[in-house]
């Protein structure tokens, strides 16, 4: 349990140390976000209407653009060896990891997306919805790109690579985070959405960090 | 498959090193003496240890760029469960007291691989594996590297060191061409 | 150090062997019961009562969507079995499926788009069934981009097989999300399923077709197989003779 909160602490002191790395994601989030009323044209209407969607969709593109990260600096600067000749057992090691990353990708970005959600004309309901929705699918996302992340980690071939196999993945997770926001902003219920997405959390919390080490021993050996 | 029919034994207070030319294998069989690749054929049997605590100096060294050196060396001492107390005595033996505030980018490659020495005289694993740990090292850092070697080896531990010159301990040789293995006692 | 042994299972010269000589000839089965079904369907199945010949593609998109999810599990077993048991056997099954499968998709979803356009005025809609089929295509580009982008072949297949099985994991989870978002946004005007079964003299010429095209789905998965083994074992002395002894 110290290690594992070790390799967290280590995770956010890195983080600190290079906010930009922090701040681009986000920064990629707002400004994608302050686009779409000039591609789509500034009527309340319409923009209420797709706000749900488009906060979502971005957002996955957003914790995406950071993935490449998460096992990036370990790959370049030789940490995986010293990671992985530990006793700690490595799905634990990832695990920490893909928490960091929530910590420092996700959760900015929860806290950010309910103000521009009600700049795309979000009822305050369905703005708190989202920080919620987004904070707790959010895991989920970092989990299930841990894995692109790891899987792709040797090949070099980038963030194109990391998306095509993340984003499909990814179709539950959007589809009821979208319907919460939608259901919060229509005034209907919302906690079945919130349980499912908890739920794909307590499924993938278990097996995506199995599954990304098993990926990141293909990687060193590659 | 890289190695095939790979057979090593070594025991505790040995040296020993790996030598060859470039592209032989020597990285990679530190590689497979620390469990990171499968690529191999044979058995590798270490004192009959089924899995040994090890410690891996690769020749990229595995610190931060962004932290500091002692936050660097105190992340790796917690996870390898080291008293956290010797690493600033561990700190001035490699002489990097000046700069353990510094993030690792802001030094040099010499002082880098500092670093790594300070984890070596601050780690007790039993198997220690240095890839190339003479890279970018002045005369005095040769001097304390061969130190803090024959302390290990003197603790016990077992060293494998990948070939280099600067070498003024006793060990055996194992000599890699082309992947293939033969063991030469010196 | 823990000992370990690496143990070949699975022989890729007898496989080749005993594989290659009955190929053509389950191929031929496969391509004459194809013939034998489209003639069935095109020519002496009737006529659909509302949407006309038209629904004959019947016969093709139907197979070819039941192969594609098939496809998939294939793919990620093999791939299991390869990454649980070392057989590079496995590996290569699951490398020959992939485009096979994801040929089928595609094939699923064109011919579902030609009928889509005089059945509901549209070549495309965002039905549950489409869009999911659409997302198992990604899913198989996914595992076939992921195993060419590794240097390493034998990596590029593990690393493949770990994503079919998370993949596996994940396609009744998107399957039922999608089934459910379908429902929620659900537009009152398609309605593409009647009620009443699917008369016999329709459903048998069906049958007939989904059995050809597993037949023919196994027939070129062994066929690939074998090109895959043969074209990475090309430098070993076994392929040599073999190829010696078929002249």
């Amino acid at each position: 349990m110290n290690s594992f909160l070790a390799i967290i602490g280590r995770e956010l002191r890195i983080g600190f140390a290079d906010l930009h790395r922090v701040v681009t994601p986000i920064s990629f989030f707002a400004v994608v976000l302050v686009l779409m009323p000039l591609g789509l044209g500034p009527s309340p209407q319409l923009l209420a209407k797709v706000a749900p969607g488009l906060v979502w969709v971005v957002a996955l593109l957003a914790i995406l653009i950071s993935a490449d990260r998460l096992f990036g600096d370990d790959m370049k600067e030789g940490s995986l060896p010293q990671l992985m000749t530990l006793s700690l057992a490595l799905p634990w090691v990832v695990l920490a990891k893909m928490l960091a990353w929530w910590l420092m990708a996700m959760v900015p970005l929860a806290v950010i997306a309910p103000i521009l959600g009600m700049m795309l004309g979000l009822s305050t309901e369905a703005a708190v919805i989202t920080f919620l929705t987004l904070l707790i699918g959010g895991l989920g996302l970092c989990l299930v790109g841990g894995i692109s992340a790891a899987l792709t980690l040797s090949t070099g071939a980038g963030g194109a690579l990391v998306a095509l196999i993340a984003l499909p993945l990814y179709v539950p997770i959007l589809i009821f985070g979208s319907a919460a926001v939608e259901a919060a902003s229509l005034g209907l219920a919302v906690k079945p959405y919130v349980l499912i997405l908890l739920a794909f959390d307590f499924l993938a919390v278990p097996l995506a960090p199995v599954a990304a080490a098993a990926a990141l021993r293909i990687a060193i050996d590659d | 498959m890289l190695f095939s029919d790979l057979n090593l034994s070594a025991k505790g207070g040995e040296l020993i090193k790996i030598e060859g030319p470039n592209g032989s294998g020597k990285t990679t069989l530190l590689n497979v003496i620390a469990g990171l690749t499968r690529r191999y054929e044979g058995e590798l049997t270490i004192s009959g240890r089924t899995a040994p605590n090890i410690l891996y100096l690769s020749h990229a060294l595995g610190f931060s760029e962004r932290l500091n050196v002692i936050d660097n060396l105190r992340f790796i001492a917690k996870l390898r469960h080291i008293d956290l107390s010797g690493v600033e005595r561990a700190i001035d033996r490699v002489g990097l007291t000046l700069v353990e505030h510094q993030p690792l980018k802001n030094l040099s490659a010499g002082q880098r691989r500092r670093v790594g020495l300070a984890l070596l005289a601050l780690d007790k694993a039993p198997v220690i594996l240095l890839d190339e740990p003479f890279t970018a090292i002045d005369k005095d850092g040769v001097q304390l590297v061969n130190t803090l070697i024959s302390e290990r080896l003197e603790q016990g531990a077992m060293v494998f060191i990948t070939h280099h010159q600067d070498l003024m301990l006793p060990h055996r040789v194992l000599s890699l061409s082309d992947y293939q293995v033969e063991v030469i006692d010196e | 150090m823990d000992w370990t042994w690496f143990h070949r299972w699975g022989s890729p010269p007898w496989f080749v062997k005993n594989v290659t000589p009955w190929l053509k000839w389950l191929l031929l089965l496969a391509g004459l019961m194809l013939v034998v079904g489209s003639c069935w369907g095109l020519l002496i199945a009737p006529e659909e009562a509302k949407q006309g010949n038209s629904a004959r593609i019947i016969y093709i998109h139907v197979p070819a969507a039941f192969i594609s999810l098939a496809g998939y599990y294939t793919m990620a077993i093999a791939g299991a079995i390869g990454l649980i048991w070392r057989m590079k056997i496995a590996f290569w099954v699951m490398r020959s499926v992939a485009p096979i499968g994801a040929a089928m998709t595609a094939i699923a979803l064109i011919t579902g788009a030609i009928w889509g356009k005089p059945t509901w005025g549209t070549y495309w809609v965002w039905d549950a069934r489409i869009t999911s089929m659409t997302i198992l295509l990604f899913l198989y580009l996914g595992v076939i981009a992921l195993i060419n982008a590794y240097r390493d072949v034998d990596n590029g297949y593990r690393a493949g097989a770990i994503l079919g099985l998370v993949g596996t994991i994940n396609i009744p989870i998107i399957y039922k999300s999608v089934d459910w978002w379908y429902t929620l946004h659900q537009p009152a005007t398609l309605k593409l399923t009647e009620d009443s079964p699917i008369h016999p003299d329709i459903l048998y010429p069906l049958l007939w077709m989904i059995a050809s095209f597993y037949l023919l789905f196994a027939a070129l998965m062994l066929a690939n197989t074998c090109r895959h083994i043969l074209l990475s074992e090309s430098n070993k002395r076994w392929v040599r003779q073999w190829y010696e002894e078929g002249k």
